[in-house]
Formats: C-alpha cells, sequence, structure tokens
C-alpha cells in the first residue's frame, strides 16, 4: 500500500501567479496512493519543511513528492527534511512546476494549470517505483596533488600542508615562483615581488610536508575523487641534486650561453643554470640543446669544477608514482604571441616589447640590473609608449575577453619607469581604464596626478621603425584627432592566454576547459574553484585571467575544498549510478567503451561487465548503449520511465 | 611544362605596357604556356563596385566562366583585376549567389583557381629555377605591394596584410637586396589619382620617403595602379619598376622599349642593377 | 534602412564596434574626410544614411581596406562607405567630390562601348564631364606621347552580352 504525501509550493506568486493552487491540490486530494495533498507558500521554509516532517510522521507517509522549483535548486532540501523525519530521501521526487511551467506558461494559465498536474502525475508514478538506496561509501587518500608551482600553486600547497596533510607540488620548470618572480614591482603597492614572494617560496621548499617534485611533469592520471593514481615524469636534469650544494661554480665556468627564458630573452643564461638568484630549490639543470658537450661531444668543463662530482650526464627521465586523493590544478598563464598583431612590430623592431619584458628591464636582477634601458642600444628611453588591450577585446585576431590585470600593470609600468626615468614621458593608449581592485582606481588617480602620465583613448593603428625612433599612428578619441608620436620605446600589454600545454593536461586529469584553454570551473558563480571533474579544484589563472590578490584568494579556496574533502571520514557518494541486471548481461563490453569516466569493466570470471562505484557519475551513457538493456541506472530503469510517460499520454 | 590561363586586364595592354611585355618576356623565358581568356571584358575595376554592386560581380565572373572553358588556373598581373575577380570568385562559392549570376550569365561548368601573379614565381621549381639567374649589384629597393593584393584578408587569403612577402622573394631569389620597411601595403591613393590628385600626392610622398629612409635606390611593385600613382604624383625622380622587369633584367631579356614607358627614367639604375658602378 | 540591411549589405555586423577608432587612426586618408572613418560607423548606426551620402568621405574613401584588416571586430568602414556611394548614386543625390563620380561615369560608359577600357575617349570624357581641362594635361601629353594611352579602341566580341550585363538591375 503506498502512501503518498503531495506537497504544492506557491513560490510567492513564481508558481501561484500563474497555476491555479487549489485546483491542483483539490485534483490530487482524492487521487489513488495519496495520502495527503497540501499546498504552502514557500515549501522550502522552515515552516514548510516542517509540514512534510509531520506529515511523515503522523500519516506514515512512504514516499514524497515535492512540486516546485527545479530539483538542482531544492531536491538536496527536501530529502534532508525527509531523512531527519525516518524517510530514505531517494523517495522524496520533484515536480518541477515552476521552470518547466509556470515560468514559461505565464499568459496561459489554464494550460498551465493542466500541465502541473501531468507533470505530478508522472512524478507520482516514479516515487511509487522508487527504491530505498543507501549512500556508497569509500576511504579517502588524505594527500594532494598541486600541480604548479607559481603563486596559485604554492599557497595553496602551503595551506593545506599547515592542516598536516602531506602535499606533492609538481613544477614544469626547475625552480618554484612561477611569473610572479619574474615580475619587478606589483600593483598598487608598488612592493617588490620577490620580497613578498620568497618568503612563500622558502616556506614551500622547506615543508616538511610538501614533496617538492621540480622539472617535472603529470603524465598519467587514474582514479577517481578520493583515490588517484598518479604517473609524474621527472626529467633528467643531468645534475645529481643529492650531491650539489648549489654553489655556483658550474655556472660561473660553463662556456655556452644562450638567450634567456626567466628574462624573456633580454638577456643570457649559461646552458647550466638556475632559473634566479632566489630559485627554490637553488639546483641547475643542464640544457641539451645549448650545452656544447650535448651538442659537439665535448667540453665536459661543469663535471670538472664541480666540488662534489655532481654532474651526471648519464642521467635518464624518472617516471614516479603517487597516490593522492585531490588534486589542485594551478597551471598559470603565458602571454598571446604578440606576432599575431604584425602592425605593432613585435619581432621585428628590437624597441616594441611585452610587459614581461619591461618587468626584467625594470627588475633589480634582470639583464639592465634594474635600469631602464632599451633592447637595441641600451639607450634610456625619454618618451615610452605603452598600449592596452593588444589581443585582448579583439575577436579577430586576438582573443575576445579582457584580459584583467593589463589596465593595472601598464599603468604600474609606466609610474615604476617615471621614477626611474623622471624627465622621460610616458603615454598610454587605452580603450576603457579597468581599475576594479581595492585601491586600483586610487593607484590610478595617483599615476595620472602625480606621475604625470598621459593617458590617450584610443587604439594605436601601426608602429613603424623611422631612424631610432619608433613612429606611433594612433588616435585620440576624445578629441577625434590622430595622433604621431615618435617614440623610444613602445611596451604592449598583450593579452592573457592559459599555458601551454593546459588543453593535454586536461585531457590527462579527465576535465574540460573552455573554448580558449581555461580550465573550466564547475559552476560558474556557486562553484568556481572545483573543476567539472570531482576532486579537482582550481586556483589562479589556470581557470582565467586574474591578478595576484584573486590568485591567491582563490588558492586559499581550493585549498579550503581539500581540506573539507580530507575532513570527512569516508568519501560517500550518490548511489543513484549504474547497476548491472546480471540475468541479462552477456559481457560484450560496449558499456565499457561508452563509459566517459572509466567506471565499467568486464568481470572476466563471470563473463559480465561490472560498475565501479566511485567512479560512475550516473550520466547514463551505458545505459542507452546496452544492447540487452542489461545497464540501468538506480530508481531510474526503461520500467519506471515507461510508467510514467504512460500516466502522461 | 606549366600552363596557366592568363588575364592581363586593360591595362597591361595600355599604361603598363611594359607590364605586360615584360611578363609575357619572362613567361617565355621560363617556358610557361600562357593563354589568355578568350574574349575577356575589363573587370569592372573601383567604378563598378563604386556604383553598382551587381555589376561589380557579374562582369568579372563573366571572365571567369570564358576560362573555365580552358581548364588551367587562372594568373593575374593587377590587383585591381585579383581583387575584383577574388571577390566574383567567392559570389560564385555561394549557392544562392551563384544561382542570381547564373542567371545573367547561363551555367558554368567549373570554377577555375585564380591567383596574383606573384604566386606563379613562389611556387618552390620555379624559384630555384629563378635563383640560377644571380644580379650581382649593391642596388637595394623596396617591394611595394599596396592594397588590392593583400586586403580584405578573409576575401583573398593571399598573404599577410602587415608583411607580405611574395615580391621580396621573388627578388632576393634573383640576387636583388629588399630593404625592410613598414609601408609595403599601404594604399597609394588608388583611383583617387584623377578626381583628387592632391590626396594622392600626400600619399606618394610618405612611400617614397619611407622607401628612401629604409635605404631603397628604387621601389618595385606588381600593381599598375600604384606604379602609375607612384610615378605621376612624386616630386624628385625615384624609379619605380614592375618585379617582372627586374626578373627580365636578371634573365638578360631586359628590353629598352620598357624603359621608354615609364614616366620617370629608370635607365641609370637600370644598368647599375645589371652589375655597373 | 534597418540596421540588418547595412550588415546584410556590407557582410558584417556594425553593432560589435566599441569605438576603439583604430579604422580613424589607420584610414590613411581619414584626414581629408569631413566624417572619420568611426563616426561614420556610428551614424550608419543611428540611421544618419542621408548625412553620408552626402559627405567628402565615401568619395574620398580609396576602398583600401585596412580599416577592415586592423579592426579588432572585423568592421570594414570601406564596405559601408562603398554601399553609401552605391545609395547616394542610386538616390541620384549629387556627390560632394563631383570628379569621383565623373570618372566612375565615364570609366564604366567605356566598359559598356567596348567591353574593355579605352583610356583615350574615358579621359576625353571624363574631361567633358569635369569642364577641367588643365589638370594633369601635360601628365596626359606626356603619357600619350609615350604611347601608353593607345588611339584606336579595341571591342570585344562579347559586348551585346556585356551591354544586356548593364540593363540588368
Amino acid at each position: 500500500m503506498k502512501k503518498i504525501g503531495l506537497f504544492i509550493c506557491h513560490c510567492g506568486s513564481n508558481i501561484a501567479g500563474t497555476i491555479d493552487i487549489p485546483e491542483v491540490k483539490k485534483f490530487f486530494s482524492e487521487y489513488d496512493d495519496i495520502e495527503i495533498s497540501d499546498d504552502y507558500k514557500y515549501m522550502c521554509s522552515e515552516p514548510g519543511q516542517k509540514k512534510l516532517r509531520d506529515a511523515i510522521v503522523e500519516r506514515g507517509l512512504n514516499g514524497v513528492v515535492v512540486a516546485c522549483c527545479s530539483p538542482r535548486m531544492h531536491e538536496i532540501t527536501f530529502r534532508n527534511a525527509a531523512v531527519s523525519a525516518g524517510l530514505n530521501p531517494y523517495k522524496v521526487e520533484i515536480a518541477n512546476i515552476r521552470e518547466q511551467c509556470s515560468w514559461v506558461h505565464q499568459k496561459e494559465k489554464d494550460k498551465a494549470t493542466k500541465k502541473s498536474i501531468d507533470i505530478i502525475k508522472t512524478m507520482i508514478e516514479k516515487v511509487k517505483r522508487d527504491e530505498a538506496l543507501q549512500p556508497i561509501e569509500f576511504d579517502i587518500t588524505k594527500r594532494a596533488l598541486v600541480i604548479g608551482g607559481g603563486i596559485a600553486g604554492i599557497t595553496a600547497a602551503v595551506d593545506i600542508a599547515n592542516a598536516g596533510y602531506e602535499v606533492v607540488l609538481v613544477e614544469k620548470r626547475h625552480s618554484i615562483g612561477g611569473k610572479m618572480l619574474e615580475l619587478s614591482e606589483t600593483f598598487p603597492t608598488l612592493d617588490c615581488a620577490q620580497c613578498t614572494l620568497t618568503p612563500k617560496t622558502v616556506e614551500a621548499g622547506r615543508h616538511p610536508k610538501i614533496k617538492l617534485m621540480v622539472y617535472s611533469e603529470v603524465e598519467e592520471v587514474k582514479g577517481y575523487i578520493g583515490n588517484f593514481d598518479v604517473k609524474i615524469r621527472r626529467k633528467a636534469s643531468y645534475v645529481d641534486w643529492n650531491k650539489c650544494t648549489g654553489c655556483g661554480l658550474c655556472q660561473e665556468k660553463c662556456p655556452s650561453k644562450t638567450e634567456s627564458e626567466f628574462d624573456h630573452g633580454l638577456g643570457e643564461r649559461k646552458a647550466i643554470y638556475t632559473l634566479s638568484p632566489q630559485a627554490v630549490p637553488n639546483k641547475p639543470i643542464i640544457d641539451k640543446n645549448s650545452c656544447r658537450f650535448f651538442r659537439e661531444g665535448k667540453c665536459r668543463v661543469c663535471e670538472k669544477v664541480c666540488p662534489v662530482q655532481a654532474i651526471n650526464y648519464e642521467m635518464k627521465d624518472e617516471v614516479i608514482e603517487e597516490k593522492v586523493g585531490a588534486i589542485v590544478v594551478a597551471t598559470g598563464y603565458e602571454i598571446l604571441e604578440t606576432e599575431k598583431i604584425p602592425e605593432y612590430g613585435y619581432g621585428m623592431y628590437k624597441d616594441v616589447i611585452d610587459g614581461l619584458q619591461f618587468e626584467r628591464l625594470n627588475s633589480a636582477s634582470g639583464p639592465t640590473a634594474g635600469e631602464i634601458r632599451r633592447p637595441s642600444d641600451g639607450k634610456v628611453p625619454k618618451e615610452v609608449v605603452f598600449i592596452k588591450c593588444v589581443g585582448s577585446r579583439d575577436p579577430e585576431k586576438g582573443i575576445p575577453y579582457c584580459s584583467r590585470i593589463c589596465c593595472m600593470y601598464l599603468g604600474k609600468h609606466a609610474r615604476l619607469y617615471k621614477h626611474k626615468v623622471p624627465d622621460g614621458q610616458a603615454y598610454l593608449f587605452y580603450m576603457d581604464i579597468r581599475s576594479f581592485g581595492k585601491g586600483y582606481e586610487e593607484f590610478i588617480q595617483q599615476s595620472m596626478e602625480e606621475a604625470n602620465l598621459l593617458y590617450i583613448r584610443g587604439r594605436v593603428a601601426r608602429i613603424m621603425q623611422e631612424g631610432d625612433k619608433l613612429v606611433v599612428w594612433g588616435v585620440d578619441t576624445l578629441s577625434g584627432r590622430k595622433v604621431e608620436i615618435k617614440a623610444d620605446m613602445v611596451v604592449l600589454g598583450t593579452a592573457v592566454v592559459p599555458s601551454k600545454g593546459a588543453t593535454e593536461l586536461a585531457k590527462v586529469l579527465r576535465t574540460a576547459t573552455d573554448e580558449y584553454g581555461f580550465f573550466n570551473e564547475a559552476h560558474i558563480k556557486l562553484k568556481p574553484v572545483e573543476s567539472m571533474t570531482g576532486g579537482i579544484y582550481l586556483a589562479g589563472c589556470a581557470q582565467a585571467p586574474k591578478d595576484i590578490p584573486d590568485t591567491v584568494a582563490q588558492a586559499g579556496a581550493a585549498a579550503a575544498k581539500v581540506l573539507s574533502l580530507f575532513g570527512q571520514e569516508k568519501m560517500v557518494q550518490e548511489p543513484l549510478i549504474a547497476c548491472v541486471d546480471t540475468d541479462l548481461c552477456s559481457g560484450c563490453g560496449v558499456c565499457v567503451t561508452a563509459c566517459p569516466f572509466d567506471a565499467r569493466m568486464l568481470d572476466v570470471d563471470e563473463k559480465i561487465s561490472i560498475v565501479n562505484e566511485a567512479l560512475c557519475q550516473g550520466c547514463g551513457a551505458c545505459v542507452s548503449a546496452c544492447p540487452n538493456k542489461a545497464c540501468q541506472l538506480r530508481n531510474a530503469s526503461p520500467k519506471t520511465y515507461m510508467a510514467m510517460v504512460d500516466k502522461y499520454l | 611544362m606549366k600552363k596557366i590561363t592568363y588575364y592581363p586586364g586593360c591595362t597591361l595592354h595600355s599604361t603598363a605596357y611594359e607590364y605586360g611585355d615584360s611578363t609575357e618576356a619572362v613567361l617565355k623565358y621560363l617556358g610557361i604556356e600562357w593563354q589568355e581568356i578568350p574574349d575577356w571584358n575589363c573587370c569592372g575595376a573601383a567604378s563598378a563596385k563604386s556604383l553598382n554592386h551587381k555589376l561589380s560581380i557579374l562582369l568579372p565572373a563573366r571572365n571567369i566562366k570564358n576560362a573555365s572553358t580552358l581548364n588551367n588556373d587562372i594568373y593575374v598581373p593587377c590587383a585591381g583585376c585579383y581583387n575584383n575577380m577574388m571577390k566574383a570568385k567567392r559570389a560564385l562559392e555561394n549557392a544562392e549567389e551563384r544561382q542570381n549570376i547564373e542567371k545573367s550569365l547561363g551555367k558554368f561548368e567549373s570554377i577555375p583557381e585564380v591567383y596574383p601573379l606573384m604566386r606563379l614565381f613562389t611556387d618552390k621549381a620555379i624559384l630555384e629555377k629563378l635563383s640560377q639567374s644571380k644580379l650581382k649589384t649593391d642596388v637595394k629597393v623596396a617591394s611595394y605591394y599596396g592594397c588590392a593584393f593583400v586586403r580584405p584578408e578573409e576575401v583573398l587569403q593571399n598573404e599577410n596584410p602587415e608583411i607580405p612577402q611574395s615580391i621580396d622573394n621573388i627578388l632576393n631569389a634573383v640576387g636583388l637586396e629588399t630593404v625592410e620597411w613598414p609601408l609595403k601595403s599601404f594604399c597609394c591613393g588608388g583611383d583617387l589619382s584623377l578626381a583628387d590628385s592632391s590626396v594622392v600626392s600626400v600619399l606618394v610622398e610618405k612611400i617614397i620617403n619611407y622607401a628612401k629612409e629604409a635605404g631603397a635606390n628604387a621601389i618595385v611593385t606588381a600593381c599598375p595602379l600604384c606604379q602609375a600613382n607612384l610615378e605621376m604624383r612624386q616630386k624628385e625622380p625615384f624609379p619605380i619598376f614592375y618585379f617582372t622587369e627586374i626578373l627580365g633584367i636578371a634573365m638578360g631579356i631586359d628590353n629598352e622599349k620598357w624603359w621608354k614607358k615609364h614616366l620617370v627614367d629608370p635607365r641609370d639604375l637600370v644598368s647599375k642593377i645589371k652589375g655597373g658602378k | 534602412m534597418k540596421i540588418s540591411e547595412i550588415n546584410k549589405h556590407t557582410g558584417q555586423d556594425i553593432l560589435l564596434c566599441y569605438q576603439c577608432q583604430k579604422c580613424t587612426a589607420t584610414c590613411p586618408v581619414s584626414n581629408f574626410m569631413d566624417i572619420k572613418p568611426d563616426v561614420v560607423v556610428r551614424m550608419s548606426i543611428n540611421g544618419k544614411l542621408d548625412n553620408l551620402m552626402r559627405s567628402r568621405t565615401i568619395w574620398v574613401c580609396t576602398g583600401c581596406e585596412t580599416c577592415g584588416s586592423r579592426c579588432p571586430n572585423l568592421i570594414s568602414v570601406g564596405k559601408i562607405n562603398e554601399f553609401m556611394r552605391q545609395l547616394a548614386y542610386e538616390n541620384k543625390i549629387s556627390p560632394a567630390v563631383k570628379p569621383a563620380l565623373d570618372i566612375h561615369l565615364a570609366f564604366l560608359n567605356s566598359i559598356k562601348r567596348f567591353g574593355i577600357v579605352h583610356e583615350a575617349s574615358m579621359l576625353a570624357e571624363f574631361k567633358l564631364r569635369t569642364k577641367d581641362f588643365l589638370s594633369d594635361l601635360k601628365l596626359g601629353l606626356k603619357m600619350f606621347l609615350k604611347g601608353k594611352i593607345p588611339i584606336k579602341p579595341h571591342t570585344i566580341k562579347g559586348i551585346n552580352e556585356i551591354k544586356r550585363i548593364f540593363e540588368e538591375k
């Protein structure tokens, strides 16, 4: 004997304004298997939930239908309410009469009322067939993997480690610090980037709970939330870091020089090198492409000078396996290849540089030791043009989105330039000044007033070399006049794009990126640090362009998400997943190929297909693929659905 | 042996006679066989598209139709003709527009490929052949493409409109150094030349000054209208060549007739290019 | 005229314009225009087509397409100008730069007569239309003497087809 309770929500006037609720209530009061048909202004409110709880206890309900908004909103609310009254939560169903009825049929009230009755009828059929299910529990490996050793990754790793859990911090380059370590001074406070960052890198480097794996890349990820198996490739550095003391003698004596990636091509480095003077860990690698020994078979200078015999030309890549329960992706950003905007002459004219190159020019550890000298002839530039939105907000040649940081960092660049070259003139071409953060607008205003920066609203059309000057053709849109500036140097505020390899990494992680290659969050407002895959969280520019304060905040939030997972004793998973009717399954394996989550496999002994309950997301791909209808989703069998449809027809 | 369909356009038989004659001489030297489009007509230049859109598509479309009987790719020396023909070709690639065109001109059997003349010479095999004739000179030139060979990029899909390279590659192959300069695809003023010559003079002066500044002794172009504007509206004599004339010099098949047609006498520079001091 | 019609004729979406004015900065002849390229886009959006059809701008624009190639939103002001020229001619609006229309008319008449352009008669018609016989006289003579302007016109075989194309609307 079924005893089902129906509760119809008015949702203020959202539902009641369109649907005749007394009519619906009356219709179901005499309906088969309905024990009680009731309504309330806001079912999700505490008094509304109390109605539901009381009815379960007093009337002994064994099923509940709440006719209200989308199950995405309050299914969990009503299921929890049912649990507290002693009813299995999976015997509660939502009939969506708001999004799928009242909202879309506001002008046809009679039809809407009729449709809401149909929707409720079908859900009653479902509740009648629902089984009581128990959540699935499994163990959690309470170690985390953080991919990317920039400010985002370091922050997340340190936060997790400080809570007492082990962290594996993987970084592609051979020391941590990321892009922030390349910056000179940061907005809006103009404090030195290294001074703020290095305490963090040192902490991460020395933390007993952090296993630092630099010069390494994640190669394979298997498993699921709570239990990931990860393979990490540690690239051959040709230096035994256990022996190396970081004395720097090899670097000093190495005869091969090449362009420094850290200085963005403005300076040189040796073939055996550490990334920067403040490198953590302070250990060098040999770059095979520029090393004389690797290219010509002769040299071995580093080997001869090393006092501890740490050089090993025979070293091979190593693949290391780790088990973790959660992953934080903090892979950062790159800047757009500025060659894509050829009218600005980047790559053709030496004195047209990008924003990161300017950071190095301005940095005490940079190629000019912090003096502003232009790349072509080392002269101090007296007229410098800064251009915003280079590639950003440019759907045709660049990317359509706003890169969010350029307005601020170019303002900062111009101001730092004026500090070092007080008699110089800085021009900033802009389209809009987006100074959204705390203290940002004040920073820009101060720059205009005190540093005499000349802001010109307009986009630059062309940059041309004329003698030792760069002629910049632009327009001042506020006066409607063309502007021609003969500049000594031009700095491009180039668009922020995802770091190279982000899309490939997303495939390895079985999570999604957006059309540009940034990692997708699970919900743009409500789940901004969760990825589309359980147990994988996002921090920093891997998700979207952002400044340092936002990056650090998001990294902290990602760490908190990891910790709230690790705080649970057992991992609990919804039981609404696939199951196999062992009588019908022929073991054909179609479901194994259909499953996007690697949750299906064949039991070789029994010759049938089985479900990995931790991996299954209940998507139903196997159900539609199965030729024998042996795959079913729990509480959503074809029989149930046929009954629901029958009632509707 | 390579066979091509050739669309000289009106100017190569008149104001740009030297371009037409040098092109034919070079093709003959390289053993490339060409056939003119049978009974071709004017493409409408800038005038048809200025006053009547339909006309600006139908005129070049008729040429494409006549060319389709020859079953070879069409090569077009004039930038304006090339641009107009490409627009007609894109219209023909659209089913609805093609129907309208066929209502006027009858059914098209096929639509041949349309290329600018430069593309013929940037073919790898031909570039190699060109590099057998090496000039020995310290003369430097600025290659100039103008607008219609490179823009609109989405229609032509020819070469990078900001830094076009084909003429440079061709001239470098025969050993002539080209300078890197920023106005390769800057507008010369086009058909404004007769309607408002003052505008054109300003643009031409800019182009020639930049070319000189970059260290060039002459400008080399492929567009008859650019060549005419640059010669007609310049102040101090600065030679303006067609790229096929330079190829002619390199191959030793240049003709006195060509130089006589120039409004700015280039003969002093021609002898320097040939290796004289 | 609706914006959607302008978009259809010019094959672009002018509403995407966010007034960065890169077009005006880019345009080689914007100094000679009475309505700057960015304003052309704005006026097309606001329906001020009459002002555009009467402007110098549409006749000074050389159609070089630099604006379109550098626009972040793929809007070619040249294509709007071209469309406005066609509209102005259709609506018999007297052009702000009369010689520009005269040269086009002389040019098209030449094509209509011979199928190809015959420079000598074309230039003669142009001079008659502008009634300005002195400008570029020396230049024209020089070109004539160099044999760059053939005297005898050549008529193509398919001239009747050309005439028919001209009659089509």
